[in-house]
């Protein structure tokens, strides 16, 4: 009994800790399976690639992940900042609105665009068939970085805006009031939002920076070299494995790196306001010029990255609609459902867990496990494949000698290790959301909770649960709508027969039949925008709920 | 109100989930108790083939299992998974990968009499570890306009002077750029592929950058004059739902280089039977098949490529194009010469 209690102190051995190891050994599992890799001498392309290629690789990497983020950023911030002071004309729709980009994965955005200014796309064609003009020469001469900067900056921007966005709606007034008397509104963006907004900003900057980091589908459709092209390139293309691992390391590191400057800068501002008697604040009325130019922002930052893509799917459905629904796209549709909610259930619990852990029963490996087990967003998602196909592999040889009587391979040629992968990739969504959520309430409550007696997981279930609820729901959705865009995992671990939507996609993509992605893209993002309406619907009727009582 | 409103949404939404993980449990195992199978890894994406695995379906009674991914990680997967590999059969593009494979040591000899008589013995592995399905030249694309089909004549000479600023072409990635390089690699040498690769970068009209069509239609927007195609593109942009992309594809021409030299460079497209084969029989049944005439028919109809068994008869399209004379280099030489095609590529500034 004292070694339980002096363990518990320590914060082993009990249930919280247990998903917190759990979930950091999934991480550690398909690294273990590589780990071969990491021992043996460097690959016989690995002096060339460091000589010739590596300074490339990190160029263009750098450029396009900080472009995007930085652009990603403003755009987040100034939005969230516009609909949270501001009200104009179709400000609540705005509000809405401004997170459906991140129904549209960045690669279809890519296809989309390409069809849409295009040789053969709607505005080239309308300008050469009326007025003679060839606009051909303008779209070639934007290079490629930009392309990618922009599909990503348009497409991301979201998961800056959510965070301020949710920052700012809970704000206790009292700052901004005291602000505007001490100086001007103009000077209250500079002064007081963007320091108060940092560390929800850098959190949303963050996440589009991993993003960014670890895409495939862009990148190699604008025919970049950035990390993940390189590690595919040596992998598959010289058939150097060791030289691939070594340049994911690499990638790694820098992941690693990023997620350092970002706790980093978390905790060097974090504020906490804490009143009595919460006053939301009151929005400053637009008219005129202001307002129509606010509008005409929002307007078009909505078009670039939701209506445009959108618009252009829709041209190709009315072209390519024949014989476009088949019993393959239903099929599609309620596997990568079905796998998506799945996945997502699995990592929320395994999130909650951790984090859960984290704040309760602190020690000096709580720390490194839980940033490890987010590390999983950083593994490119072909090793990780590869990983955990070596790793199952094994364990169903395992399986099959002391249970003869389970299917052959029972685990890899299973959605079962679909399911794994995604977790492992998204468990850090899930995380940081659920890290937010317990970020926002603090411990106050949960120590209350305990000092009137009840038990850790009493004090979950009955009082914290109910209060993160919100941030559990947003960080499901945000991991349901993550997966149901993933592509390269699905690509190599489905099972026989099954497709993804994402596989479907981008087998017509392949073949280079862009018109024929249009009713799986439209499926994905319909999907996408529907959980992501109804967890923005469900947090504001909650709002309301709770400033009626 | 609101609570019960919460909570019978919630017990909803459980109920939902949990039909849905029923559900995809079920997907998921339903292949493995099926009784006759033929289980597919496969590289290759077109909607034809499936086609033809529902015809096989029909007329055998065999179902085909596929999971389809790139070439590359579908080797790599069927290495790890080692003996207990659920891959009979390996369906890919590009003779360099086939023969990756074949090194890779996850394939054995195909024995059938049928399919030996079927496809010609240059269009096999040597030891017939693969088998060649069909066949894609890689082209020169020109613009009609701007470009007379006698000023071009081989690969080697679109690295002259004359094209200077004129030529489009995609990114170094592609593997049907790497295999053409690998190819002259193997004809004349890695200097000269060198000298090559330099002189088209000197060349390019703007960075490379799309995929096949976008070449064609950058010729068609007047971008640049002349670019490498693979023919089956060809075929589908003339034939495609898009009226714009048929429009762009009339633009331009198509001409087969080389032919009084070394000939056009042409890439193969093939089935392997993988070591660890569990349904042996139900693989070469499958392989028979799709060697066979009709389905060989299919290939050339639905997809526009050149099918390997000489009796079968050819899209008319493809008919119209005439006879080519094809390179004279082993498919096997495509995957010797790959890393230093990327090398060169990567040397000579072609991104």
């Amino acid at each position: 009994m004292e070694i339980r209690a002096a363990l518990l102190r320590r914060g082993f051995g009990n249930g919280w800790t247990a998903i917190r190891a759990f979930s950091f050994l999934c991480v550690l599992l398909p690294f273990l399976a590589l780990a071969s890799g990491l021992f043996s001498p460097p690959g016989e392309h690995w002096p060339y690639v460091r000589d010739h290629l590596l300074w490339a690789y990190c160029t263009e990497t750098l450029v396009v992940t900080l472009g995007a983020s930085a652009f990603a950023g403003a755009l987040g911030v100034s939005l969230a900042w516009s609909v949270s002071l501001y009200d104009f004309r179709g400000r609540r729709f705005f509000d809405l609105a401004l997170v459906l980009p991140l129904a549209i994965p960045p690669y279809i955005a890519a296809y989309a665009y390409e069809g849409l200014l295009g040789y053969t796309g709607v505005i080239q064609v309308f300008f050469r068939d009326h007025f003679d003009i060839s606009l051909a020469r303008l779209t070639t001469e934007i290079p490629a970085q930009a392309w990618a900067i922009w599909i990503f900056g348009v497409t991301l921007f979201p998961y800056v805006y959510l965070l301020s966005r949710a920052f700012l709606r809970h704000q206790s007034a009292a700052i901004f009031e005291n602000a505007l008397l001490l100086g001007g509104r103009a000077r209250l963006f500079w002064r007081v939002g963007l320091p108060l907004l940092w560390p929800s900003a850098t959190a949303g900057v963050i996440l589009v920076c991993l993003e960014v980091l670890n895409d495939f589908g862009v990148s190699s459709h604008y025919g970049l070299t950035t990390f993940t092209t390189a590690i595919f390139a040596a992998w598959f293309g010289m058939g150097d494995a060791d030289t691939a691992i070594r340049l994911a390391l690499i990638l790694l590191a820098l992941v690693f790196f990023v997620l350092l400057v970002r706790k980093a800068l978390h905790n060097a501002r974090r504020y906490h306001v804490v009143s009595s008697q919460e006053k939301w604040l009151s929005l400053h009325r637009l008219r005129g010029f202001p307002q129509a130019g606010v509008l005409l922002f929002c307007g078009l930052v909505f078009l670039a990255g939701f209506l445009a893509p959108l618009l252009q799917m829709l041209h190709w459905l009315r072209l390519s609609w024949r014989g476009a629904f088949t019993a393959d796209l239903g099929y599609a549709l309620l596997y990568t459902l079905g796998v998506s909610g799945a996945a997502a259930l699995c990592v929320m619990i395994a999130a909650t867990g951790t984090v859960n852990a984290n704040r309760l029963f602190k020690n000096r490996l709580s720390a490194p496990l839980s940033q490890g087990a987010t590390l999983g967003y950083a593994i490119p998602s072909a090793v990780l494949a590869i990983g955990a196909i070596s790793f199952f592999t094994g364990a169903d040889r395992w399986l099959a000698s002391c249970f003869p009587f389970l299917p052959e391979r029972f685990l890899s040629m299973s959605s079962f290790l679909l399911v794994f992968a995604y977790g492992i990739r998204f468990f850090s969504i899930g995380y940081q959301s659920v890290e937010a959520g317990f970020a926002k309430i603090g411990n106050v409550y949960t120590e209350a909770s305990r000092t009137l007696g009840r038990g850790v997981s009493a004090t979950f279930f009955r009082v914290d649960l109910p209060m993160i609820r919100h941030a559990l729901l947003g960080g499901s959705a945000l991991v349901f709508i993550d997966i149901l865009k993933e592509l390269p995992l699905g690509l190599l671990l489905r099972p026989f027969n099954t497709e993804t939507l994402g596989t479907l996609v981008y087998h017509f993509a392949n073949n280079e039949a862009l018109e024929e992605t249009a009713l799986p893209s439209l499926c994905i993002v319909f999907f996408g925008a529907a959980f992501l309406l109804l967890t923005k619907l469900g947090e504001k009727g909650e709002e309301k709920r709770v400033s009626g009582n | 109100m609101n609570h019960r409103a919460t909570h019978a949404s919630a017990s909803f939404a459980r109920k939902f989930l949990v039909a849905l993980s029923g559900l995809w449990v079920f997907l998921g195992f339903s292949a493995a108790f099926a009784e006759e199978v033929v289980n597919l890894y496969s590289a290759r994406h077109y909607e034809s083939d499936k086609t033809l695995y529902a015809l096989f379906e029909k007329e055998t009674g065999i179902k085909v299992n596929v999971v389809s991914a790139n070439a590359p990680e579908l080797i790599e997967r069927i290495k790890r998974e080692g003996e207990v590999t659920s891959a009979d059969l390996f369906l890919t593009v590009d003779g360099g990968v086939l023969n990756t494979a074949r090194n890779a040591g996850i394939l054995q000899a195909i024995s059938s009499p049928l399919v030996l008589q079927n496809v010609p013995a240059a269009l096999r592995d040597r030891e017939n570890h693969w088998i060649g399905l069909t066949t894609r030249a890689r082209v020169i694309v020109y613009s009609k306009a701007r470009v007379r089909p006698e000023q071009l004549s081989t690969y080697e000479d679109l690295a002259s002077p004359k094209w200077k600023g004129r030529i489009v072409a995609r990114p170094s990635s592609s593997l049907y750029d790497q295999s053409l390089l690998a190819s002259l690699i193997a004809l004349n040498g890695e200097e000269k592929a060198r000298a090559w690769v330099k002189g088209i970068v000197a060349n390019f009209a703007r960075p490379p950058k799309g995929n096949d069509r976008a070449q064609a239609k950058d010729i068609a927007a007047g971008v640049g004059d002349v670019a490498l195609m693979n023919t089956y593109y060809i075929g589908q942009m003339l034939n495609a739902k898009d009226p714009e992309e048929v429009r762009a594809a009339q633009e331009v021409g198509l001409f087969f280089p080389n032919q009084a030299t070394t000939g056009t460079h042409h890439n193969i497209s093939g089935v392997a039977l993988t070591k660890h084969a569990k349904n042996r029989a139900n693989a070469i049944r499958f392989i028979e098949f799709l060697t066979s005439v009709p389905a060989q028919e299919r290939f050339s109809t639905d997809n526009y490529e050149f099918p390997t068994n000489p009796k079968a008869k050819k899209h008319p399209l493809l008919e119209s194009w005439g006879a080519f004379k094809a390179q004279d280099v082993d498919f096997s030489s495509l995957s010797v010469h790959n890393a230093s095609a990327i090398r060169l590529f990567a040397e000579g500034g072609w991104k």
